[in-house]
């Protein structure tokens, strides 16, 4: 019996797998069609990013806040939502580590200030997640739609923050906030890469649990199988989906504040866009699997990373790595996920 | 005054134009069955489609059509991964925005700078000269025009054709489809399709009939108004009218107040479209008996 | 009645199986214009593949259709040029659209290029022919299960000129007056010369209407009787159920217990309940369970049956009243204290309800309160399952493996697990909402016996049930569901059910 599971979890394994080689090679016909060498392009890809520390550093960093953003996504896709909002609640935790950073906590001790601001970042991204979750309990708005619009909201609240009171007085009037101090940077593990990517595994490893192993987790199982059949089993369906969104936008919150407080210092109104995207895409990408995620989040670092070496080297644009991504993601959903019958 | 409430209302109808197509499409769509959030994917394809062969080729009619299979070949995407393959709907629209907002930014970069005429404004004898409204509703360019005359048009063939019967029928219960012959897959792939070519006129008309000009991400979200603006319109295109000019109006106020000076910072303004668009989906979510295709709600709610 | 000529459809040895299957085997039936031919059988006798083969839905592994004397190929598109017309139980029609617009999609080509007022013209000659008055532009939501039936009837004589057709269980919804008026439709069929085919569960129509009944058992015809030999309904039943005469008359007999100490265990007072477009659909009802009694509740259907279960399993407020469980008011707790409280629900559609797509039949009696001991922040599910294989109702209704996944059994299995979650908890109340809609007789039969049991244990059981039958012989007293409210009880043996037919007519007319 448990041997029979195993070879189908390695069919999986394999199979999505494939699919990620499949999506390659579609690529690579389209870089064909470019003109451009997909081969060549792959192993600048490569040499770039894993012979080298920098590049190898670069990865680890632009894996955190993908690896955060796709678990967050997908404790929401457990509670039987389609949530893409970890793109606004990133950027409004961003902006409350910010906030804070700058006029509450600037002269504190490394260690409480840091632990604040990861407080702070939390309840941002909770905040806008929970208007999100607010909308769909209370009015049945559906969660895609709302959670895609507020994105575009929060932008603008952004660049509300960053051409106004956040604005660098001494930034020679770009748009952009006063860089943090030094004393609530993220401390360094090696080189430029900090222990953002130690909180994010940590974090990988509390939500398989919560998900797999608790009471909660179960509650949320019955959600998303069949909301009916919660209500019938006396589970407030409202307060679990409230919770799953609120908790997305938490963690999304806490990859704003590590982006802040470990890589950019300061904000400006194109900080980390479209991250969020990508880690939704991460997220749906490994199944809505928390571990399984890792390796997607890693994989899209890779390409956002490496997409840079394709238009240094092969005169491709950024938008390149995003037609690949999506046409990984669709494959994976042309494969499935086998069939759910055993 | 006058010309204010005159160069308010063109302005409302001009920007409200793409989003009015975009819930035709998706509404055509979502009567079938399908939820399609790749809308926006197809309407910035049909906007980069448009621009790029009115640019190279100067056909304004060549642009429009292009824009069209653009637009529809990436909803036959969506289709077959929902109906033969049973993805969730709702990711799989999300992937083809994904997709569709890479593909066109990657094929935009060399046109960013280019310049096209575009489709010229048709002004219609005598309606045009009607006080106040007549410079905004009849002094337009074709796509606009278009998008009045595709109102009668649409509700016709979904409440007056046969084949509209079976779409709406494919939506509201497949399995009676199938029970007279019909193949309600078949009924969901003409609407996917269907809708993502009409949604993608509405990229077009962005791009060559208002702003005339091409840049990244241009519309800006419009698709995924526009899908939650169907709701408001009960899933009916004679209604669809209302959302999108409440829209456009939005927008319109943003450029008015800009050019009248006024002192409130843009973003606020840039905001309030969407902000609206959310307050338009709560009225229509709370309001009592939406007459949702019952196939679609178990996908976007309950 | 002689037949002096050759039937309208005839089956000669047909025989269908799936993979080893035989559903069907060597049936040979014949139909006859002006004859109404009822099949009864248990459920799973076969009869449904039967009909559908007569419909070209399923193609028979071996033998032949005949029509007119002349061999056919069945497909749903000859069945339909030869006049042949399927009512389904469930009737194919989509609620959101009106009469005519459910009628227009099914019409043939030839009637195509029809226009609406056409259409409607042809309507309203099948409607004063047959006397089957419908309002085409009445949407189908709006309209009760008899209408909508009517409906479907008039939609399939539409699609040709109606030679033979074939009805599925109709009358399973309708209420008795309902029914009478159908079964006076089904005599002006046969008068107009046309064909009839009915399936049915319910022998006194059968024996009302028929000119011959077919029993089909284990997909064989047992035997055929015309109207002239004599129609005995205690053989049927026998031969239905397979049991020799003699033994026949275990069927019913359910020891119930004289209970000593009765308190009423719910009671609901002076409720009011919206229904979902905010219609107040029961208004000032008064409603009391003791314990060890069945309250059977009778009532047109979609007169607030799910509602008033609903709000007392409290998955839905009321707007006025009080619900007490065991003396203590619950009217404002939530479903999950009602569980806890040890009440449990068997809804009226468990699949819809009840079965979560991934989990497995263990994680299913969780749900419904069946609480097992926490291990660190989970539950201790080893020792669930070993609880749960010992337990005497799981192992008497015959509930599939506890770790198989709930969403690929059959409807009967999942209502026997249902059933079995509720019954191992031993509930003080039970709300059971057609408890054997669905199940064959032997089954249903097992599901009455532990209702008696539970009510034998001193379990409160309020029982909903659109079966004259079961009310009557479940109930220690039976309540109606009319003119927006609840009746006060009766007591089965003092009343008829024609009587409590009146009552909830009594109802029907107050909108």
């Amino acid at each position: 019996m448990s041997r029979l599971k195993n070879n189908k979890s390695l069919m999986q394994a394999l199979s999505w797998i494939g699919m990620i080689i499949i999506a390659f090679i579609i690529f690579g016909i389209f870089l064909l069609m470019q003109g451009a060498n997909p081969l060549e392009a792959y192993k600048n890809m490569f040499e770039s990013t894993l012979t080298n520390q920098i590049g190898i550093s670069k990865l680890i960093l632009k894996s955190v806040p993908f690896i955060l953003l796709a678990v967050a996504t997908s404790i929401s896709t457990r509670a039987g939502l389609v949530n893409v909002g970890v793109e606004g609640q990133l950027m409004i935790g961003m902006l409350f580590t910010i906030t804070a950073a700058n006029f509450l906590f600037t002269s504190l001790p490394t260690v409480l200030g840091l632990i604040l601001l990861a407080i702070v970042g939390m309840l941002g991204g909770a905040l806008y997640g929970g208007v999100a979750g607010l909308f769909r309990v209370k009015a049945n708005m559906n969660e895609t739609i709302t959670t895609v619009v507020m994105n575009y909201i929060s932008y603008f609240i952004v660049s509300l923050a960053v051409y106004g009171y956040l604005r660098d007085p001494e930034g020679f009037n770009w748009p952009m906030s006063t860089q943090i101090s030094d004393s609530l940077t993220l401390p360094k593990l090696f080189g430029t890469v900090n222990i953002g990517i130690i909180i994010a595994l940590l974090v990988v490893a509390l939500v398989w649990y919560f998900i797999n192993k608790t009471k909660t987790g179960f509650k949320m199982k019955v959600v998303c199988g069949n909301p009916n059949a919660a209500k019938n089993a006396g589970i407030n369906v409202n307060k679990v989906r409230f919770f799953a969104m609120v908790a997305t936008g938490a963690i999304a919150g806490l990859a704003g504040m590590i982006e802040i407080c470990g890589v950019e210092g300061r904000l400006r109104t194109t900080t980390c866009q479209d991250y969020g995207y990508l880690g939704f895409l991460a997220a749906w990408m490994a199944w809505n699997n928390p571990v399984l995620s890792v390796a997607t989040a890693v994989i899209i670092s890779f390409l956002s990373v490496s997409g840079n070496v394709l238009e240094f080297k092969n005169n491709l644009p950024a938008s390149s790595t995003q037609i690949l991504m999506s046409i990984v993601l669709l494959a994976i959903m042309w494969r499935g996920k086998g069939r759910k019958e055993s | 005054m006058i010309s204010l409430i005159t160069n308010f209302l063109t302005n409302a109808i001009q920007s409200g134009t793409s989003v009015l197509y975009g819930i035709y499409g998706e509404t055509i769509t979502e009567r079938s069955g399908i939820v399609n959030l790749g809308t926006e994917g197809s309407m910035i394809l049909g906007a980069i489609a448009a621009y790029i062969v009115a640019a190279d080729s100067g056909s304004m009619g060549l642009a429009i059509i292009c824009a069209m299979l653009a637009g529809g070949a990436l909803a036959l995407i969506h289709a077959y991964l929902c109906i033969n393959r049973k993805a969730n709907q709702l990711a799989s629209g999300l992937t083809l925005m994904f997709l569709g907002l890479g593909i066109a930014a990657f094929y935009g970069r060399e046109y960013v700078s280019v310049s096209i005429t575009g489709l010229n404004k048709i002004a219609i004898p005598l309606l045009s000269k009607i006080p106040v409204i007549g410079e905004a509703f009849f002094n337009q360019d074709i796509l606009t025009y278009l998008s009045f005359v595709l109102c009668p048009v649409l509700w016709w063939f979904l409440y007056k054709t046969r084949k509209g019967l079976f779409l709406r029928a494919a939506g509201e219960d497949k399995e009676v489809v199938y029970a007279y012959g019909k193949n309600p897959q078949s009924l969901r792939y003409l609407a996917t399709v269907l809708g993502g070519m009409i949604s993608a006129i509405g990229g077009a008309q962005l791009s060559i009939a208002y702003t005339k000009t091409w840049s990244e991400g241009m519309t800006n979200g419009r698709g995924i108004i526009a899908v939650s603006l169907v709701v408001l319109a009960k899933y009916n295109p004679s209604k669809a009218m209302i959302g999108a000019y409440v829209y456009g109006g939005a927008q319109a106020l943003n450029v008015i107040l800009q050019s009248q000076g006024v002192e409130i910072s843009p973003f606020l303004l840039m905001m309030l479209p969407y902000v609206i668009t959310l307050v338009a989906l709560f009225v229509s979510s709370v309001r009592k008996g939406t007459n949702a295709p019952n196939e679609l709600k178990n996908i976007i709610g309950g | 009645m002689a037949r002096k000529y050759f039937p309208f459809l005839e089956t000669v040895d047909l025989t269908i199986k799936f993979k080893d299957f035989v559903a069907n085997d060597a049936v040979s039936l014949q139909f006859y214009k002006g004859f109404i031919h009822s099949i009864v059988g248990e459920n799973g006798a076969g009869k449904s593949t039967l009909m559908k083969m007569l419909y070209g839905v399923y193609h028979p592994t071996s033998g032949k259709i005949k029509v007119d004397n002349q061999v056919v190929e069945m497909t749903p598109t000859i069945a339909m040029e030869k006049g042949i017309g399927m009512v389904f139980q469930d009737f194919r029609l989509i609620p959101a659209f009106t009469a005519l617009e459910n009628i227009m999609m099914a019409l043939p080509k030839s009637k195509l290029k029809l226009g609406r007022a056409e259409i409607c013209k042809e309507i309203k000659e099948i409607s004063e022919k047959y006397k089957i008055a419908i309002d085409p532009d009445m949407y189908v939501w709006e309209m009760d299960l008899g209408q909508r039936q009517r409906v479907e009837i008039i939609k399939v004589m539409m699609m040709g000129k109606p030679e033979l057709l074939i009805f599925d269980e109709p009358t399973s919804v309708l209420t008795v007056h309902e029914a009478q008026a159908f079964l006076e439709m089904l005599v002006e069929l046969k008068n107009n010369n046309i064909a009839v085919a009915l399936i049915t569960h319910k022998l006194n129509e059968v024996l009302a209407v028929s000119d011959t009944i077919s029993v089909l058992r284990h997909g064989k015809v047992k035997c055929t009787i015309e109207k002239e030999e004599g129609f005995d309904k205690e053989k049927l039943v026998g031969l239905i159920m397979g049991v020799e005469e003699g033994e026949k008359n275990t069927v019913k007999s359910f020891d119930r217990l004289e209970i000593k100490e009765v308190h009423p265990m719910l009671e609901c007072k002076d409720m009011r309940i919206k229904d979902e477009h905010g219609r107040s659909i029961l208004k000032h009802a008064s409603l009391t369970v003791n314990s060890g009694e069945i309250v059977g509740v009778a009532g047109i259907s979609g007169r607030g049956q799910r509602e008033l279960l609903e709000s007392i399993f409290g998955l839905k407020d009321i707007a006025e009243g009080t619900i007490k469980i065991d003396s203590v008011d619950f009217t404002d707790k939530e479903t999950i204290d009602r569980i806890n409280s040890g009440m449990s629900f068997i809804s009226e559609d468990p699949k819809r309800d009840n079965v979560v797509e991934g989990m497995e039949i263990r994680d299913h009696f969780v749900l419904a309160g069946v609480t097992p001991d926490s291990k660190g922040l989970d539950y201790d599910w080893k020792k669930l399952q070993q609880n749960l294989e010992s337990e005497d109702y799981v192992k008497d209704l015959g509930v599939p493996q506890l770790n198989r996944q709930m969403s690929t059994l059959s409807g009967g299995n999942i209502q026997r697990a249902v059933l079995a979650r509720a019954a191992i908890r031993r509930p003080k109340v039970l709300l059971a909402s057609y408890p054997i809609r669905g199940l064959d007789i032997g089954t249903a039969q097992t599901v009455h016996r532990i209702l008696i049991q539970l009510r034998n244990q001193g379990s409160a059981i309020l029982l909903v049930s659109e079966d004259m039958d079961e009310i009557f012989e479940m109930s220690d007293s039976i309540v109606v569901l009319s003119n927006n409210s609840i009746t006060e009880k009766f007591d089965p043996k003092k009343i008829t059910p024609y009587e409590i037919g009146e009552l909830m007519i009594g109802g029907a007319k107050d909108e």
